[in-house]
């Protein structure tokens, strides 16, 4: 339980990481968040099979990890963190897929290789969701979701459920932590308190949020959510997206790593 | 639940999200018509439901435990529209920020986890029950009947996701009877968990409960249903026409992948592989296909191996340069 409030926090400081100031973090918000979608959208539609073919896309991550200065341990903890469960999903394909394939010489079942195509294209995908977060952050990713013309109504409480996560996962952590000081050899909590343990959180919840209505009354809501900065496009908007996605087509057109054996071929 | 990206097909990915926000959208505009103080109380609930997912209970007689989904507490707290936009955002947090569930399988998430507990188990079945007198029996068994089925049918469709998508070897059958059995356990924890919530509040504060309740009988559930059993019978069409004509417009495959369990059963299969044939340019890994071709590839290939290291070399000069880039430009500045 401990671990999860930790990870909750750890959350706040990718979000923070956003703050600092270099090239990346410039970049318009919209610009990254259509960037990211292309990228994971693109190493979905790979086929199956592929793996070499997925490599260059690495490349993306790397660059972005050392220009924005992105604590690498961190990322990595939490995509690591994520592995299980599709290792488990994937771990059955060498079981079913008894197709033998052939890689230098040496010969697999085609299983294997849309278990490692699998878990490759999973981690490249999570680390670029983290990435857009760590170099965007939650207020500029609502910006850019407003600039898609997604309506007020669901920004807002986007922003309104990310605040008060932080504050709602630290009331059920100290609720928990008063349970089980009281009933310290028990790992989860017995069924004769479910209702008024949760009961009790969301009653004080629901409260709070009287609270917030009024008080975001008395600070002049009118149902608009105004954004603050309303920076216009600059060259760099257009630029770093635009070399990222004359990259990744190239990447999706040719198989880079094949190309470079022929190459290498050629020249032995 | 939640599915990932990984293992959701572009098309796949493409029409669900489609559904969802068809669905947001048909939400926003519910909202909007209520009480427009109801939004803090929607945004300050999901992060209520997100904190009380933390929460393990242990489950009497089997050592195990488990934890609240919130689909269906939030369609009873909230309505039906309420809860479906607040079940979006949590997503879309979880999403964003823990990586559970992927980007490309948010509609697909929506659809499986906040659709069928806020617009089918809650008005058919939790509404049904306790329409006419709530009492906490009703509300008991409104509750785990409608979270079991709610999940139920959510579990079903990510079966079905995954199948449409192609990416796992997992057999159907096998994969439906996994998921059903296991979600039919979770949705009864699910359901005794939100009963127990529910019948709390309604003894202490009983107009949270009831507030609702009257909110949404008004309400014409019927148009609302029929309107979704019509987009969901578009939406079986919309895919089957994506899965049997166009079976994966976005591959452009440059890999050659033949041999005998490529192929699989289906036509969709066959057609890729044509497909994929078609456009190949470059020998891939080299399939052995009972001996007819698998001298010739153990000779030729030497598939992708050395290219593969000279990429990732690439990509690592490519990181220094960076950095010894980025150190220089900094450099004067300090």
């Amino acid at each position: 339980m401990a671990d999860i409030i930790s990870s909750v926090m750890e959350v706040k400081h990718i979000d923070e990481l956003s703050k600092q100031k270099n090239l990346i973090n410039a970049v318009h918000p919209l610009a990254k968040l259509l960037l990211t979608l292309v990228y994971i959208f693109v190493l979905a539609s790979f086929d199956r099979y592929e793996v070499a073919g997925l490599l260059p896309f690495i490349l993306y991550p790397v660059v972005v990890i050392i220009i924005c200065d992105i604590p690498v341990k961190n990322i990595f903890k939490r995509v690591v963190l994520l592995e299980p469960f599709i290792i488990i999903t994937g771990i059955l394909n060498p079981v079913f897929d008894k197709s033998i394939v052939e890689i230098g010489g040496v010969e697999i079942s085609g299983g294997w290789l849309t278990f490692f195509s699998l878990l490759l294209r999973s981690t490249l995908m999570i680390t670029a969701g983290f990435l857009l977060v760590a170099t965007t952050g939650i207020e500029n990713i609502a910006r850019a979701l407003t600039l898609l013309r997604i309506p007020t109504v669901f920004v807002l409480l986007f922003l309104l459920t990310y605040r008060y996560i932080f504050v709602l996962t630290d009331e059920a952590g100290r609720l928990l932590k008063a349970y089980h000081m009281r009933a310290p050899k028990q790992s989860g909590v017995r069924i004769k308190v479910w209702g008024s343990m949760v009961g009790q959180l969301l009653i004080r919840t629901y409260n709070r949020a009287q609270t917030i209505y009024q008080s975001m009354i008395l600070k002049g809501y009118t149902g608009r959510y105004n954004s603050g900065e309303g920076s216009g496009v600059n060259t760099l908007d257009i630029i770093y997206p635009a070399l990222w996605l004359l990259f990744m087509a190239a990447a999706r057109r040719f198989n880079i790593p094949l190309l470079l054996s022929g190459l290498l071929n050629q020249l032995v | 639940m939640h599915m990932g990206d990984v293992l959701i097909s572009p098309q796949v990915g493409g029409v669900m999200l489609a559904a969802a926000v068809g669905t947001a959208a048909f939400s926003i505009k519910k909202v909007r018509e209520m009480d427009e103080k109801k939004l803090p109380l929607m945004g300050v609930m999901a992060a209520f439901v997100f904190a009380a997912q933390m929460i393990n209970f242990t489950i009497p007689g089997t050592g195990s435990s488990g934890h609240l989904g919130g689909g269906l507490l939030l369609a009873v707290l909230l309505g039906p529209s309420g809860g479906f936009l607040s079940m979006a955002a949590i997503l879309l947090i979880q999403a964003l920020f823990f990586a559970d569930g992927g980007y490309l399988a948010y509609g697909c998430n929506l659809i499986n986890m906040g659709f069928y507990a806020c617009f089918i188990a809650y008005p058919l079945i939790y509404k049904l029950i306790t329409k006419n007198k709530l009492s906490r029996t009703r509300i008991v068994i409104g509750s785990i009947v409608a979270s079991a089925v709610g999940l139920q049918l959510g579990a079903f469709s990510v079966v079905l996701q995954t199948q449409l998508s192609g990416k796992t070897e997992l057999p159907f059958s096998q994969f439906v009877w996994i998921m059903l059995g296991i979600h039919l356990a979770i949705g009864l924890v699910e359901g005794i968990v939100t009963a127990a919530v529910v019948s709390f509040v309604w003894k202490v504060r009983p107009e949270i409960i009831a507030e609702d309740a009257g909110n949404v009988s008004k309400k014409g559930n019927g148009t609302v249903i029929a309107v979704f059993v019509a987009a969901a019978l578009a939406l079986g069409g919309i895919v089957s026409l994506f899965a049997s004509a166009n079976p994966d417009g976005l591959e452009w495959s440059i890999g050659k992948v033949t041999g005998q369990e490529l192929t699989g059963n289906s036509g969709i299969h066959a057609a890729l592989e044509k497909a994929q044939e078609k456009i190949a340019l470059l020998p891939d890994y080299g399939f052995k296909s009972d001996g007819e071709n698998g001298g010739e590839a153990a000779g030729t290939v030497v598939s992708g191996i050395a290219g593969s290291a000279v990429t990732l070399g690439v990509i690592v000069l490519i990181g220094f340069a960076v950095r010894v880039f980025k150190r220089q430009k900094t450099r004067p500045g300090n």
